[in-house]
């Protein structure tokens, strides 16, 4: 199942998941009858994520594995590295929209390097390609809609709880999701 | 994101889990990229329907009264009434009155209910809201997993629960069943959507659970394994109650959303090793020996 909507995220036509959130954090695991809570969906989120991340990587293998294999057939990859180095500072990335830039709070040591080149990186085939992929939170443009809160019936805003423990939970984990609460009456364009 | 255009609303009538039942799981969906027709709008669950579609008129009742045009917003966004997005815009609404409105949308341009499960919450409002549907009108459809259209024919139009409005054993077809093939193609729903849909599990069931896929310690019977309750694993006699996940696919762009039901949580305290996957694959292998 999250294999297959992280192929979709990963195509870039998944655009929204509809899941239910029932509790906040403090509900027990014993009593959830069935349902999730926040560290639950985290948990479900981080399995999606995971697929995303080994599909990306899979494809930045496979890319330059494919520019190796070209430039030793070209001769045009002498392994020099001073002009190795000189490539991974101007990058050409042919199609490197398909990725969301890496996040604005990601490592120092990115950070003179433009969102583009975020990916390109990989040109020096000596360079792991983990440490590009991972520097993309997997889930990144993807809006999670929780449903199903359910009502205490006291003045707690229950479903404000849920979104606030996603949240904070989100920040620990940097998916990248977006989590929106789909109110009774309201609507949502994508 | 905006590069996404304005392809879908899903417009909650109902969002809750309970108790309360004017809000529980209940959703329009349709594709802006196509026309307002008889057949716009997909419900997905409907636990909360009609009242859900009065509601929103009422509270968007200066909007509904006045608004032809299609508006919608800038960017992938929520709208509530506050913010001057009115859901049926463009829709031809007949009257100025949000009951006769909601009729109109209820009776003209839903066609199409797709059911994640058979709990209550995701169904009463469809069965309730039969007593509108009418003769002169094409049936309207209940497309679901099988185990949930079976269990909808044996426990809810039974002319028992609820009179026997379907089209087989000789009701008075007001309700057509669609039995939907698990993880095949799409199928189309409504006016530019089309929809695939995947079993998963919500959760044992009260007789025989824990929650958290312990053997039952009670030394009960399992359940009858005909109604929506299915084996998960004939040794341990577990039960569980089948759950749907749905992808909608917009025609005119490809992009899709994700619409879960109920779900239990897929990895456990007890047994780390049950992951999701795990789970769903073993969803996937009763329906095929089902079938």
């Amino acid at each position: 199942m999250w294999q297959e909507a992280a192929q979709k995220i990963f195509m870039g036509s998944l655009c929204s998941i509809f899941i239910e959130c029932s509790y906040d954090r403090s509900h027990p695991d014993t009593a959830l009858y069935g349902h999730l809570s926040p560290d639950h969906l985290i948990s479900e989120l981080k399995v999606l994520a995971e697929h995303v991340q080994n599909l990306r990587a899979a494809e930045h293998r496979e890319r330059v594995d494919k520019l190796k294999r070209k430039r030793m057939s070209s001769g045009y990859f002498n392994g020099d590295p001073a002009i190795e180095g000189r490539r991974r500072s101007n990058p050409n990335p042919p199609d490197a929209t398909r990725f969301t830039p890496p996040p604005l709070d990601r490592d120092d040591d990115m950070a003179d390097v433009s969102p583009k080149a975020g990916l390109k990186s990989e040109l020096p085939p000596n360079i792991p390609a983990a440490s590009t992929i991972e520097s993309i939170r997997p889930l990144d443009g993807v809006k999670i809609v929780i449903t199903h809160v359910k009502d205490t019936l006291t003045q707690e805003d229950v479903p404000a709880k849920v979104l606030a423990d996603l949240e904070e939970l989100e920040k620990e984990t940097r998916l990248g999701c977006m989590f929106l609460l789909a109110r009774q009456g309201s609507s949502i364009y994508f | 994101m905006a590069d996404l255009g304005f392809v879908w609303f899903g417009y909650m009538q109902g969002s809750g889990g309970g108790p309360s039942e004017s809000n529980v799981s209940g959703y329009l969906i349709r594709s802006t990229a196509t026309k307002w027709t008889k057949n716009s709008l997909l419900a997905v669950d409907a636990g909360t329907h009609l009242s859900g579609i009065i509601r929103i008129l009422e509270d968007n009742v200066t909007l509904s009264s006045k608004s032809t045009s299609s508006k919608f917003p800038s960017s992938a966004s929520i709208a509530t009434a506050e913010s001057g997005i009115f859901p049926f815009s463009g829709a031809s609404l007949p009257s100025e009155a949000p009951k006769t409105n909601a009729s109109y949308i209820l009776r003209e341009l839903v066609s199409t209910y797709l059911i994640t499960h058979t709990h209550l919450d995701h169904l009463s409002g469809f069965v309730i809201n039969t007593a509108s549907f009418t003769q002169e009108a094409s049936p309207k459809r209940l497309a679901a997993l099988p185990n949930v259209i079976n269990a909808i024919k044996t426990h809810i139009f039974n002319d028992v629960i609820w009179p026997n409005l379907s089209d087989e054993n000789a009701g008075v077809g007001l309700v057509t069943y669609q039995r939907l093939s698990a993880a095949a193609d799409y199928v189309s729903m409504s006016e530019g959507l089309s929809a695939q849909a995947w079993p998963v599990s919500h959760g044992h069931c009260m007789k025989m659970h824990t929650h958290w896929g312990r053997k039952s310690t009670a030394g009960l019977d399992p359940c009858s394994n005909s109604q929506g309750h299915s084996m998960q694993n004939h040794q341990t006699r577990w039960c569980v109650l089948d759950s749907a996940v749905f992808f909608i696919r917009d025609s005119a762009t490809g992009k899709e959303v994700m619409m879960w039901g109920d779900v239990e949580p897929g990895s456990s305290p007890d047994n780390q090793a049950a992951s999701t996957l795990k789970l769903i694959t073993c969803r996937l292998d009763f329906f095929g020996s089902k079938e």
